[in-house]
């Protein structure tokens, strides 16, 4: 007899893979890290705006995951799950980079990635000006509040809808776009200041 | 822009806003120039974002993500494993309680292996006293039984 929760399992074959490390059999793991690696290698740098912290927070998402197998409730998708972790702890370290700017330890330019177009031999006028575009995105992502910066970050560059960003935050679906509505004001507004 | 009217926007914009309210904001942005013109303005703003495309996955980063897990300590223990240490704890428990029964049928609180083979005795167990002879005794006990008296012995 085939159950809602075999169904399930089935259309989310990461599900089973957390259930088997949670019994401690972790074969699977490496399969699950590589279906999730790319989509949160590219959250966490969109997040953070820096490829190295980004792979260590990735890393650090998965290894979170792994401890806490055990506790995943089988509710939704595991990649929600998995995001929600990597977006918390990319907002716990983008609040510790604050405190630490704040106290004065790092100069605000450490914040500030070098943007690299990844094609040199494209044509060079266009090239600078996309280099401009990012630069002026990552600023005004870079000035969000962190509630903010994650709902336009999940809704815009992960393309996620406003129902599957409130279930990553764990806010309601109003909050979502509350949220939303505020970070396109902040946006315009730095928008309109760059010219 | 009225402030509703204005969220009402970034939710057609993207998709959000359910089909009648959608069909009733579309006949009115047909026949409002100005409110055309501001959903004109929020989607250049949108469509404005752009980040450079994300730096690809790293070599090896799968294999060094599994053996960190491994490695971590508060990694998960198999069920078995938590069954089976906490079965032999509580044997444990159990046999430590009987042997102190057992040593002092009385209650009195008696420090194993402080115990004495005298009081061993006295508690009238013969499967615990130990034996009256030596174990060299029992040894050429044992030899005499198989062998008759050995002249080694004499």
């Amino acid at each position: 007899m085939v159950t809602e929760e075999g169904l399930a399992e089935a259309h989310d074959p990461d599900r089973v893979v957390l259930a088997r490390v949670a019994a401690g059999d972790d074969g699977g793991f490496g399969e699950l890290v590589e279906r999730n690696q790319e989509r949160l290698l590219h959250l966490c740098e969109r997040l953070l705006g820096n490829p190295e912290e980004a792979r260590d927070a990735a890393q650090e998402t998965f290894l979170k995951a792994y401890r806490k197998a055990a506790s995943f409730k089988p509710r939704g998708q595991v990649s929600t799950w998995l995001y929600r972790i990597a977006t918390n702890h990319c907002l716990n370290q983008l609040r510790r980079r604050r405190i630490v700017r704040f106290v004065g330890f790092a100069p605000r330019r450490a914040e500030e990635p070098e943007i690299d177009p990844p094609d040199s031999r494209a044509d060079p006028g266009r090239e600078h000006e996309a280099r401009r575009r990012w630069r002026r995105t990552r600023e005004a992502i870079d000035r969000l509040p962190p509630g903010q910066r994650s709902v336009l970050v999940l809704a815009k560059f992960e393309g996620l809808s406003y129902r599957q960003v409130a279930e990553v935050l764990e806010i309601t679906e109003g909050a979502v776009e509350s949220r939303l509505f505020r970070a396109m004001r902040r946006i315009e507004a730095a928008q309109e200041e760059a010219g | 822009m009225e402030h509703t009217t204005d969220r009402q926007l970034m939710r057609l914009l993207h998709g959000e806003l359910p089909g009648a309210e959608a069909s009733e904001l579309r006949r009115r942005l047909a026949g409002e120039p100005a409110l055309a013109a501001r959903l004109g303005e929020l989607e250049a703003a949108w469509n404005g974002l752009e980040l450079p495309p994300p730096a690809p996955v790293p070599v090896g980063f799968t294999g060094r993500v599994v053996a960190r897990a491994r490695r971590t300590p508060g990694a998960v223990k198999p069920r078995w494993a938590v069954a089976a240490v906490s079965l032999g704890l509580a044997l444990g428990i159990g046999v430590g309680a009987r042997l102190t029964t057992v040593l002092d049928p009385s209650g009195a609180a008696t420090a194993w292996p402080g115990t004495t083979s005298g009081e061993i005795a006295a508690a009238g167990d013969d499967d615990l006293a130990p034996p009256a002879s030596s174990l060299a005794d029992e040894y050429w006990r044992a030899v005499d039984e198989v062998f008759g008296e050995t002249e080694v012995r004499r």
